[in-house]
Parts: structure tokens; C-alpha cells; sequence
């Protein structure tokens, strides 16, 4: 045994967060080990107040501390306009830019079967649901450009068409050639893809 | 194209060595187990960053070692000179730098460097299960299509998704939506793949077929054709087969439900090659067998020719053992003059006398090679 057991029990716990491996995790536990009780405190409030605090919100599963998230309850928020993303980071990819004034809907992951991962196991009952209170007009279709993107895309596109036919209008963001990029710069998958959803000028 | 410098690392027996070919034929002579064939090999991996001989990259690290290194510098007529270095590791990924530019993907420096090695896994090539052939398109069309790169990488990533689907549907039924939507891509990437390989095996066969008549000295007629894994006809744009391939999809659902797994597509492709109109894989002699390999394999160069503008570098590992006198000479006939040639043979004896005459030869012993 190289540790005490209560500081084997820590880097344990540490070792099964993402992107940490055992090195790490002991960087960590020492590291928490040394510091002032005041601060190792703060930590452990933090991670308790996550726990108790979040959670989701239930008209478009973003995190939240509120009964329902400040983007959904905003006034000046244009709801004609839902954005469909994978997961919360997505949205907050979306928010960075300044520019979406619409409202969210949070799937919780992308279509993967080989992960067990099928539609039902998505918040697609509930985006549909949303149709029925909201006045939405349009679905941006926001899912990464990877096959399980592409297929949760292509399973939401022909839903929302078959069910509301053309009365919403349905996109899906471009992919392709990054802002500032060089073309003789770009990986060939990347120019493929640019090539596949050009437009018309 | 030349290979005017290489540079292994670890790599094999080798534990630091460079060797600078010459323009034209390049023998490397030695008894076996030297390390003749690695330096082919070498040339193989960083032509399609994988070795022939073996699946396991540990492999190619010398023993006693952590990592191995090719490091080669090409000179292309069409391109500019390019400098590849291709990197092992026994407990990181492995990592590719083209002109010392690292490159996350390291399926990016396939195109770089073009070859054709000859070696006794051709005959597998033709006389073993289609898994051998279609790996064989997969690795040549790569070698020009970057879009083929593409589709393929996305179609294996698609079918492994749609048979997880199929593989889940016994316990229950099935939703067809959710099956539906991996049709589209596995149609989408799918087609792509086969329109690609469609026009590769038509040239392909087309240049075979007088090399081959070569070969085999007379009346004998070969061809290869592509057999696609459901009925396509002769499509005349990749729209019509997607539309094709779509339908073939629809109507073996059931099937597929049944089988718990995906029975149409270019991932159960095969070529059927033929002399004289019979399957050469069944009815062919040893001997038609070997010249069918021979010939799809100097077709090759030509091909590659045609499509880069440039020869690629021909990779001929003992074909001394391999191939008869006369299909020796053929090949030296070819390749001679034409293309650079890197070249192992185990005495200069195997080689023609006017082949030797005109190479560089160069001694391999126990993991040093010297230039004669």
C-alpha cells in the first residue's frame, strides 16, 4: 500500500473522472492534501452544491438552477426559433457567439447504437411536445458533423417534417472550411465536406 | 517519383541507417533474416502507414526498443520534393510528420509516396476469400483518392452503427426509423466507394489485359471484373447508383433482420478475375494464377502512372523466388528504365545479367546495408 487509506480512497475517486489518469490524480490529492482547510472546503461545497442545486430544465434540458433555465424564461428571447443541440456545451458554444437569439432544446447525446444509445433514449418526446404550448416557426438542426450527428439530424429533419409537414421550417447548420482558414491548409475531410454543402451564389 | 534518401530508426534490425537509392534498380542482397525486406517494408508504411507483412505495429519496433522512425525524402516531378517521417511507438499512438509538419491524422500521408510492391502475398491476392481483394482496392484507390479515404473511414463507422441496430432488433421489434437513417449514410458513402472502384477495376483490366497476354505468351484472354454485392447493371452516375444500391438495401432489410447483419454493400464487394472467360480463382492453373497477380500488379504501375503523372517507386520483394525466369524478365522488362526499383534478393544469380549490370547493389548484413 503506497498510500494512507483515506488518501488511496481520494486519487481513487480522482482516477474516474475523465481525462484524469493516475499521475494526475495524485498531482491532485496531494495537492488538495496540502492545501488550507478553508480551500479544500470550498471545493467540497462546490461539489455538493452541483449535486443538490443543478438540475435539468424541463422545457429544454439545459443545466440549471432554477425551476425552469434563465434562457427559457427570457422575454426577449425570440421564440419562433429553436436551436437543437447534443448537449449542453453545445449551447454554450451557441451562446458565445452573440448572435442566436432563439430558444434551445437540449437532446442529452447523438443516435449511437453501438453505445446502446437509440431515439427513445433522446429528448425527442419532449421537443415535439414543445410544439404543441410554443410558437415556433423554425428548427435549427445543431448536431456535430460526425455519422452519429448526421444520423440523429436526419432522424429529427424527417420526424419534424412528417409531423408538421411545412408548416416549420427545418436547417441545419453548415459545415465545412473554418472562418480564416487556408484552403491549402485545410485537412482533406474537412474540404470534402465544404464541397458537399456549398451553396450557390 | 524517387525515393532519394531513407532513414531508419529502430525500425526491424535496423538500429540506425540510411540508405540513398539510386535512379533506377536498387539491389539489395543478402541472406535471409538480414533485413532486406524491411527496407521495402518501410517504404510499404509510409506509402499506406501500415506494414503488409504484419497487423501489429509493435512488430516493426526493434526489440530492446520503444520506438521506431522511417524517415524518407521523395523527389516527385509533379509535386515538390516532400520529406515523410512516420513515427512508432509501443505505448503512444502512432505519429506522421509530412515536410516536419506533424499531422493529426495519420491516414494523411497516404498519396504521398506511390508504390506497388510485388510480393508472394499477390497470389493470396488471387487465389484466397474476397477479403484480400477488397483490401486491395481499399489500399490502391487510396493511394489517389483522398475522397475514397473519406467514404471509406465514414462506410466502416456506418455499417458498424447499422449492425449494432440489427444485432439489438431479437430483443425486440425493430424500429424502422432507426434503421433508416444508417441506410441513407451506409447508401450515401457506400456509393461512393463503389463508383470508385468501378472505374479503378475497368482501367485496371484494361491495362492487365495485353500485359498479361504478354505473360502468358499467346491466346489467353484475362479480365477483371468488379461483382458488386447486389445487382447493379451499368450505371451511368453516381446518382443511379445510389438509387441502385438504396433499392438492394430496402429489399434485403428482412434478410439483413434475419442474418443480424448488413448483407449488401461495398464491404462484401469482390473482383472475379478471368482467363478466357473462366474464374482464374477455381479453374485456374498455379501458373495463371501467378500471371493474373503479375499482371494486375505491373497494370498497377501504369495505372498509378496515368493517374499521378509520374511512375511510382516499384517495391520487388524476392520476386527471385517467386516468379519462373521468364515472368522475371518480363517484370525487370517493365519495370527497367521506367520506374526507380528497390529490390531484394537473397544472390545476384536470381537476377538477369543485364539487370544486375545496370543496378546499384547493395550488401545487407545483420542490420547494416553498404553500398557496393
Amino acid at each position: 500500500m503506497y498510500y494512507a487509506k483515506p488518501l488511496a480512497k481520494l486519487v481513487g475517486e480522482l482516477e474516474k473522472l475523465p481525462g484524469i489518469g493516475p499521475k494526475s490524480a495524485q498531482r491532485l490529492a496531494f495537492h488538495i492534501l496540502r492545501s488550507s482547510e478553508e480551500e479544500s472546503r470550498r471545493l467540497v461545497d462546490a461539489i455538493a452544491d452541483v449535486k443538490t442545486h443543478i438540475k435539468m430544465c424541463p422545457v429544454c434540458f439545459n443545466f440549471t438552477d432554477k425551476d425552469t433555465c434563465d434562457i427559457c424564461r427570457d422575454p426577449k428571447r425570440d421564440r419562433s426559433i429553436l436551436c437543437v443541440v447534443a448537449e449542453p456545451r453545445d449551447l454554450v458554444a451557441m451562446e458565445k457567439t452573440n448572435e442566436y437569439k432563439g430558444l434551445y432544446h437540449v437532446l442529452g447525446g447523438v443516435i449511437s447504437p453501438m453505445d446502446g444509445v437509440g431515439p427513445e433514449m433522446l429528448k425527442i418526446r419532449e421537443l415535439l411536445a414543445r410544439f404543441k404550448q410554443d410558437e415556433i416557426k423554425e428548427v435549427i438542426i445543431a448536431t456535430n458533423p460526425t455519422i452519429e450527428g448526421d444520423a440523429t439530424a436526419m432522424y429529427l429533419a424527417d420526424l419534424l417534417k412528417k409531423t408538421f409537414g411545412t408548416d416549420i421550417k427545418v436547417s441545419r447548420i453548415a459545415h465545412g472550411m473554418p472562418v480564416g482558414g487556408d484552403l491549402d491548409y485545410a485537412d482533406q475531410a474537412t474540404l470534402i465536406q465544404a464541397l458537399e454543402w456549398r451553396r450557390e451564389m | 517519383m524517387r525515393i532519394t534518401k531513407l532513414h531508419l530508426s529502430n525500425f526491424r534490425n535496423y538500429m540506425d541507417e540510411t540508405i540513398e537509392p539510386g535512379d533506377g534498380v536498387n539491389l539489395f542482397v543478402g541472406p535471409n533474416g538480414q533485413g532486406k525486406s524491411a527496407i521495402l517494408e518501410a517504404a510499404y508504411v509510409l506509402t499506406t502507414s501500415k506494414s503488409h507483412r504484419t497487423a501489429k505495429d509493435s512488430d516493426l519496433i526493434r526489440i530492446g526498443s520503444d520506438w521506431a522512425r522511417i524517415l524518407a525524402e521523395v523527389d516527385r516531378v509533379e509535386r515538390e520534393e516532400v520529406i515523410l517521417e512516420l513515427t512508432l511507438s509501443r505505448n503512444e499512438k502512432k505519429t506522421v510528420r509530412i515536410n516536419r509538419v506533424k499531422h493529426e491524422k495519420v491516414g494523411d500521408i497516404v498519396g504521398q509516396l506511390n508504390t506497388v510492391i510485388f510480393s508472394s502475398a499477390d497470389l493470396e491476392m488471387v487465389k484466397s476469400d474476397p477479403s484480400h481483394r477488397r483490401r486491395f482496392m481499399n489500399l490502391e484507390i487510396s493511394q489517389v483518392s483522398p475522397q475514397y479515404i473519406y467514404a471509406l473511414g465514414r462506410y466502416k463507422r456506418v455499417l458498424e452503427q447499422r449492425n449494432s441496430v440489427l444485432k439489438e432488433a431479437k430483443f425486440g421489434s425493430v424500429n424502422m426509423k432507426a434503421l433508416e437513417v444508417w441506410d441513407e449514410q451506409l447508401v450515401n458513402y457506400g456509393s461512393i466507394m463503389i463508383e470508385k472502384r468501378m472505374v479503378f477495376l475497368r482501367r485496371l483490366s484494361e491495362m492487365a489485359e495485353p500485359i498479361y497476354s504478354r505473360l502468358a505468351g499467346g491466346s489467353e484472354v484475362m479480365e477483371a471484373d468488379y461483382h458488386p454485392s447486389f445487382e447493379l447493371g451499368d450505371p451511368k452516375s453516381i446518382e443511379e447508383i445510389k438509387e441502385i444500391f438504396h433499392k438492394a438495401v430496402i429489399n434485403a432489410r428482412e434478410n439483413d433482420l434475419a442474418r443480424r447483419t448488413t448483407t449488401r454493400g461495398p464491404h462484401r464487394d469482390d473482383i472475379s478475375f478471368k482467363v478466357n472467360g473462366m474464374e482464374v480463382r477455381s479453374f485456374g492453373s498455379q501458373g495463371q494464377q501467378r500471371s493474373v497477380a503479375l499482371a494486375v500488379k505491373l497494370a498497377e504501375i501504369e495505372l498509378l502512372e496515368d493517374m499521378i503523372g509520374e511512375t511510382p517507386v516499384a517495391l520487388l520483394d524476392d520476386v527471385g523466388a517467386e516468379l519462373d525466369e521468364y515472368r522475371r524478365q518480363q517484370v525487370f522488362d517493365l519495370v527497367v528504365g521506367r520506374c526507380q526499383a528497390l529490390v531484394t534478393a537473397t544472390s545476384l544469380r536470381e537476377l538477369p545479367e543485364q539487370v544486375v549490370e545496370l543496378s546499384q547493389v547493395f550488401n545487407v548484413s545483420a542490420g547494416t546495408v553498404e553500398k557496393t
